[in-house]
C-alpha cells in the first residue's frame, strides 16, 4: 500500500521518463510536488537540494512509483510534463509558487493558491520568513482579466452558484462560454506546514481540517502514514471501527452532496433539505461514536481514540434503516426526474482515457466506468472482508456522476451494519503505546506515502519524517484539486453558463479540500 | 356612494390596501407552504404563527440603505416602481365580481396580455439599467423565456374566447353560466350557478396554469432569477425598499396569475352563498396554493429544455386543444 | 410524466410533521462524548503545563499555576486531556455554555472544577472589573 520506488531522473531526461513510464502501466499521476532539503536537516544531513517529486500510480497493479528529479535550492528548474500528463498543469503551478521550482514551458504560470501579487518568497520553503512576504494587490486575478477586466464574467466566490469560495473568471458569447481560468485558494491555510510544525499527534485534529465535509479520510490516511513509518499493526478492532467512522462520514458527505450541493444548484429546495434532515441522523451517529460532528480528532496513530458506545448498534441500525428506506426517494426525486435527468445527462462528459489523464479520481471517475477505488486497490483493510464492491457507470456524465454517489451511499450503509455485526471483541488500540506517551511520539527516519478513498477520490499523504516529534514534510494529495482542474478543463471545452453550477455540484469540489 | 366611487376601488379594495395585505399574506403563505413541504417550521415567533413576519421583513428592508451602483443609469430609480405600476395596471383589470372591477372594456382581455408582455421587457430593463453582468444576463433569461411562453399563454386563452364569445374578463366570466346563456342542463346541476369552463376544458386548465407560471416566473421556469446561475438576475442590484418592492410586485403579479385562472377557467367570483368578491379571493388563493406547491416542488429549468418544451411539446397541445374545443362546439352545437 | 412521483412525495411531506427541533424550547439529546467545555480537578493538577504545550492551538495558558482556556481557539478536540498525566483536566458535555462563568485574565477562562461549579464565585465581574467578564 504505502511503500513505493524512488527513480531519480534529471530534468533533461524527465519527460522521456515520464512518457516511459507511462507507456509501461503507470498511467496516474497523483501529484507533482517537491521536498526542501535545507543543510541543517536531519533526514540526509548536509543535503542542499530541492528533489522535485512525481507520484505515479499504475491501477492494474497498484503499484506506486516516485520520480524524483533532484534540483539546486538556487535556481531550480524543470520541463512541464503537460505533455504527457494533461492533469499535471495545476500541480506544476502549485509547485511554482509554493517552491520556487520554475516549470519550462508551462502555458500558464501564474499564481493559483497564492495571492497574485505575492513576491518571491516560497512558503513551503524551509527558510521561508513570514516578514519577507509583499503582496502587491493590484495585480490582475486571472490571466483573462489582464487584458479584458470589463468583460470578464466572475462566476467566483462570493456567487451564490460556485459552492464556496471557488469558481471561475469566464469570457462569455451569449451564454456560451468561450474561455475560463478558474479562480482557487481563498480558503489555502497552507496544511502542510502547519502539518511540518505540530507534531504527529497534534496533526489529528489539523489534518481533518483538509475537508470540512469528510474529514474523518484524512486523519484516517494520516494516521495509516504515521503507522507505516512506526511499524505499528492496528488491532483488528480499531480496524473496524475506522471504517465505521470514515463510513458514516462518506454517508453525511454524499448527502450534503446530493442535498445543498447538486439539489441546490437546480434550486431544489425539497431535497436540499431533506437530505440535510437525514444527514442529521448521520451526525447523530457520528456525534455518538466520536463526540463530534463536523470535526472529529477520533482515529489516531495506533487505534481509535474511544471505543464503541454503549448501544450504539442498535442506534446505526435505526437510523440507517431510515436512511436505506429514503434513498429509493431520492433517486426519484434527483436522478429519474426529467428536469433533473435534462440538466445532468451529458453534462461535463468525461471519456475513461480523459478521466485518467486528467487525473479525476473518486466517483467521478468512476462514472466514466474505470473500476478504481482505493479502498479495494490498496488493500485498505476490512473492506475486502466484507465484500465491498466497487460502484461504477458507463455515462461519465453529471447523471452518472450522481448515480454512483447514490450507489456509494446504499454500499456504505451496507458496509457499515455489516461492520458493526461482526466487530471482534478486543482493544480498540495498540498496546504498544502507552496512552499518555503518545503526544511525545517519535517516529524513525523514513518516508511513505498512504492513500485512502476519501468521499471525493484519492487522498494521499506523502510523509517524510527526520527522526523527530514533527514531519518534515508533509505534502497532501487532495482531490478536489485535480477534479476541479478537470472542470476548467470541460469549461474550456465549451459549454454554457447556465450548466456551470451543476457541473461543479457533480464534480463535488471542495475548496477546503483543494487549497488545502 | 363612497363604496362605488373609483376612487375607493383604486385605493382600498382590489387596489392598494387589499392587494398590500393580500400580498402580505401571500407571501407568509408562500413560506409557510415551502417550510412544511422542506420538513420545517417556516416563521413563526413573530405574531400569530409568524404571520407578521413578512410586515417585519417589509420594514426592514425600507429602513435599509438603496445603494445605488456608481455607474447605473438615473432610470435606476424609476425601474421597480415601473414594473410595480405595471402589476397595478394587471390589477385594475381583473375583475374581482362585476361590481368589483377598476377597468372593464370589450378588450380588457387583449389588454391583459399586452401588460403581461411588456413585463419581461421591464426585468430586461431592470437588469440594463442597474450596469451589472448578472443583471445583463439575467435580462437576456426573461427575452428567452418570454420568446418561449408569449405564443403559448396568448393560444390558451383562445379556447376561452371561442366559448364565452367574449373579448372582456367580466364577459368571460358570465360565458361560464354565472348568468347561463349556454350551458348544457347537465353540468348545470353539477356546478351550482353554471358550467365553469376548467371542467369542460381541463386540458386548457393545466396548460394554462403552466402558462401563468411561466409569465410569473415560478420555480421551473424561474430562468431570469435563477440564483445559481445569474446571482439574483436582473435586480441583483436592487436592495432595501427597491428590493422589498420587487418582491411585492412579484408576489402580486403570481396572485394576479392566480386571479386569471380564476376568471378564465373557474367561474370568476361565482361561489355557492358566498358574497362574489370573497368567492374570487378564496378561489384564487387555492389556486396560487396549487402553484405554490408546484413551484416548491419542482427543479428549475435550463434554459434550452425550456424552449424545447415550450415550442415542441406545449404550443402543439394548445393547438390542439382548440381543435378538440371546435370539434366539440361543432358537435354539441354550442356555437 | 416522472414528475408526477416527486410532486407526490412533497405532497405527502406537507401534511407530516416538521423534524426542525425548535431549539430553545425543546432540546435534542446529546451524546454524552460530546465535548463542550474544559474541567479541571485542582486537588489532582500537579502543575505541569503539558496539557498546555500539547495543545494545537494554543488555547491553554499556565496562570498561577493552572491551565485557563481562551476559548476563541479551542477547537474542542481534547488532545489536552489525552496529554495530562494525572486526568485532572476533562471536557464534560452541555446544552449551552451559559454555565461557563469564570474569572477572566486577557480572555484566558480559569477552568469549571469536576463537577461544573466554578472555583471563583468572586472573581470580578465585567461590571467592576474592566478586564474580568462573565460569559
Ligand atoms: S480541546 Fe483541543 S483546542 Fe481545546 S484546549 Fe484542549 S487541546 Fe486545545
Ligand atoms: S497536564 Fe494535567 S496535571 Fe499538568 S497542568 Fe495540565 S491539567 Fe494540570
Amino acid at each position: 500500500m504505502a511503500s513505493f520506488e524512488k527513480i531519480a531522473a534529471s530534468p533533461e531526461t524527465l519527460v522521456d521518463t515520464m512518457r516511459g513510464l507511462k507507456a509501461s502501466g503507470f498511467t496516474f499521476l497523483e501529484f507533482m510536488s517537491a521536498v526542501d532539503y535545507i543543510p541543517k536537516n536531519r533526514v540526509e544531513p548536509g543535503a542542499n537540494r530541492i528533489d522535485a517529486t512525481y507520484m505515479l500510480w499504475n491501477p492494474a497493479a497498484n503499484e506506486q512509483k516516485m520520480v524524483v528529479v533532484p534540483l539546486s535550492r538556487d535556481n531550480p528548474s524543470v520541463p512541464t510534463v503537460m505533455p504527457v500528463w494533461e492533469g499535471a498543469n495545476w500541480h506544476e503551478r502549485e509547485a511554482h509558487e509554493l517552491f520556487g521550482i520554475d516549470i519550462k514551458g508551462h502555458p500558464n504560470p501564474r499564481h493559483l493558491l497564492l495571492a497574485e501579487g505575492w513576491n518571491d518568497t516560497y512558503p513551503l520553503r524551509k527558510d521561508f520568513n513570514v516578514d519577507d512576504v509583499e503582496i502587491d494587490w493590484n495585480v490582475p486575478t486571472s490571466k483573462l482579466a489582464e487584458g479584458n477586466p470589463e468583460r470578464v464574467y466572475h462566476f467566483a466566490v462570493q456567487h451564490p452558484g460556485a459552492h464556496g469560495p471557488q469558481g471561475f473568471d469566464l469570457l462569455l458569447n451569449g451564454n456560451t462560454i468561450v474561455d475560463a481560468e478558474a479562480r482557487i485558494g481563498y480558503v489555502h491555510r497552507t496544511l502542510e506546514k502547519i502539518g511540518e510544525q505540530r507534531n504527529y499527534y497534534q496533526n489529528i485534529l489539523n489534518m481533518e481540517r483538509g475537508c470540512i465535509m469528510c474529514g474523518m479520510p484524512y486523519i484516517d490516511v494520516w494516521a495509516r502514514a504515521v503507522e507505516e513509518l512506526l511499524g505499528v499493526e492496528v488491532p483488528e478492532k480499531a480496524k473496524y471501527l475506522r471504517l465505521i467512522a470514515v463510513e458514516l462520514n462518506r454517508l453525511s458527505s454524499h448527502l450534503l452532496w446530493m442535498g445543498p450541493q447538486q439539489g441546490g444548484d437546480f434550486a431544489y429546495m425539497p431535497v436540499m433539505m431533506w437530505a440535510i434532515g437525514d444527514r442529521e441522523k448521520v451526525l447523530d451517529l457520528l456525534e455518538a461514536l466520536t463526540g463530534g460532528r463536523i470535526t472529529f480528532a477520533y482515529i489516531r496513530p495506533g487505534g481509535v481514540r474511544w471505543d464503541i458506545p454503549e448501544g450504539f448498534r442498535d442506534m446505526a441500525e435505526k437510523n440507517l434503516r431510515y436512511l436505506e428506506y429514503r434513498l429509493p426517494m431520492y433517486e426519484e426525486m434527483m436522478f429519474r426526474q426529467p428536469i433533473i435527468k435534462e440538466r445532468l445527462t451529458g453534462l461535463g462528459k468525461l471519456t475513461p482515457g480523459e478521466a485518467v489523464g486528467l487525473g479525476v479520481s473518486g466517483p467521478s471517475l468512476r462514472a466514466t466506468g474505470v473500476a478504481h477505488d482505493t479502498r479495494k486497490d490498496a488493500h485498505i483493510p476490512i473492506y475486502e472482508d466484507l465484500g465491498f464492491r466497487i460502484v461504477t457507470q458507463t455515462g461519465g456524465d453529471g447523471w452518472a456522476r450522481g448515480m454512483v454517489r447514490l450507489g456509494e451511499m446504499k454500499e456504505s450503509i451496507r458496509l457499515i451494519l455489516d461492520a458493526l455485526d461482526r466487530l471482534p471483541p478486543g482493544n480498540s488500540e495498540a498496546d504498544l503505546f502507552n496512552r499518555k506517551a503518545m503526544p511525545w511520539m517519535k517516529v524513525p527516519v523514513g518516508e511513505t506515502y498512504a492513500v485512502t478513498e476519501s468521499c471525493r477520490g484519492r487522498l494521499g499523504i506523502h510523509l517524510v519524517s527526520d527522526g523527530t516529534n514533527k514531519a518534515y514534510r508533509t505534502k497532501i494529495r487532495g482531490p478536489s484539486f485535480s477534479n476541479m482542474y478537470a472542470v476548467e478543463h470541460i469549461l474550456k471545452k465549451g459549454s454554457y453558463l447556465y450548466d456551470i453550477p451543476a457541473l461543479i455540484g457533480s464534480m463535488d469540489t471542495c475548496p477546503a479540500d483543494m487549497d488545502r | 356612494m363612497l363604496a362605488d366611487s373609483l376612487l375607493f376601488k383604486l385605493f382600498v379594495f382590489p387596489g392598494t390596501v387589499f392587494s398590500f395585505i393580500i400580498v402580505l399574506f401571500l407571501f407568509w403563505w408562500w413560506r409557510k407552504i415551502g417550510a412544511s413541504i422542506q420538513s420545517r417550521y417556516g416563521p413563526k415567533h413573530v405574531g400569530p404563527a409568524g404571520t407578521l413576519q413578512t410586515i417585519a421583513d417589509v420594514v426592514k428592508l425600507i429602513t435599509k440603505e438603496s445603494i445605488v451602483p456608481e455607474r447605473a443609469s438615473r432610470w435606476f430609480w424609476f425601474m421597480p416602481v415601473f414594473s410595480f405600476v405595471l402589476s397595478f395596471l394587471f390589477l385594475s383589470l381583473i375583475p374581482f365580481s362585476d361590481h368589483w372591477v377598476i377597468i372593464d372594456f370589450d378588450a380588457s382581455l387583449i389588454m391583459l396580455f399586452a401588460v403581461m408582455a411588456i413585463e419581461p421587457l421591464f426585468i430586461f430593463l431592470v437588469g440594463w439599467v442597474s450596469y451589472n453582468k448578472y443583471g445583463v444576463a439575467g435580462g437576456e433569461r426573461a427575452g428567452i423565456q418570454m420568446l418561449a411562453y408569449e405564443v403559448f399563454l396568448a393560444l390558451t386563452f383562445v379556447p376561452v374566447i371561442m366559448l364565452s364569445h367574449s373579448w372582456s374578463l367580466v364577459g368571460i366570466v358570465y360565458g361560464q353560466g354565472v348568468s347561463p346563456t349556454w350551458a348544457s342542463p347537465v353540468l348545470h346541476t353539477f356546478v351550482d350557478r353554471g358550467v365553469w369552463f376548467g371542467l369542460v376544458q381541463p386540458l386548457a386548465l393545466v396548460l394554462s396554469i403552466i402558462a401563468v407560471m411561466m409569465a410569473t416566473e415560478k420555480k421551473p421556469f424561474n430562468l431570469p432569477h435563477a440564483e445559481p446561475e445569474v446571482i439574483y438576475g436582473s435586480s441583483t442590484e436592487y436592495g432595501g425598499p427597491f428590493y422589498a418592492l420587487q418582491m411585492l410586485s412579484q408576489f402580486l403579479m403570481g396572485f394576479l396569475g392566480a386571479g386569471l385562472i380564476t376568471t378564465l377557467y373557474l367561474g370568476g367570483w361565482a361561489l355557492p352563498s358566498v358574497p362574489p368578491a370573497l368567492g374570487f379571493v378564496l378561489k384564487t388563493l387555492v389556486v396560487g396554493t396549487i402553484i405554490i406547491w408546484l413551484e416548491h416542488s419542482l427543479p428549475a429549468m435550463r434554459v434550452p429544455h425550456l424552449l424545447e418544451v415550450a415550442w415542441r411539446k406545449l404550443v402543439p397541445l394548445a393547438f390542439l386543444n382548440i381543435f378538440i374545443t371546435l370539434i366539440i362546439m361543432e358537435v354539441l352545437g354550442w356555437a | 410524466m416522472g414528475l408526477i412521483k416527486p410532486l407526490l412525495y412533497t405532497l405527502r411531506e406537507l401534511f407530516k410533521r416538521p423534524i426542525t427541533v425548535k431549539y430553545p424550547y425543546e432540546k435534542r439529546d446529546i451524546s454524552p462524548r460530546v465535548r463542550n467545555i474544559h474541567t479541571l480537578d485542582r486537588d489532582t493538577c500537579q502543575h505541569c503545563g503539558i496539557c498546555a504545550r500539547m495543545c494545537p492551538n494554543n488555547v491553554l495558558k499556565m496562570v498561577d499555576g493552572y491551565p485557563t482556556a481562551d476559548y476563541r481557539y479551542c477547537s474542542f478536540c481534547g488532545i489536552c486531556l489525552d496529554a495530562c498525566p494525572t486526568g485532572s483536566i476533562q471536557m464534560i458535555h452541555t446544552q449551552e455554555h451559559n454555565i461557563v462563568r469564570a474569572y477572566q485574565k486577557d480572555l484566558y477562562m480559569e477552568l469549571l472544577s469536576p463537577d461544573g461549579t466554578i472555583y471563583n464565585p468572586d472573581a470580578p465581574h465585567s461590571e467592576d472589573n474592566e478586564t474580568g467578564g462573565v460569559l
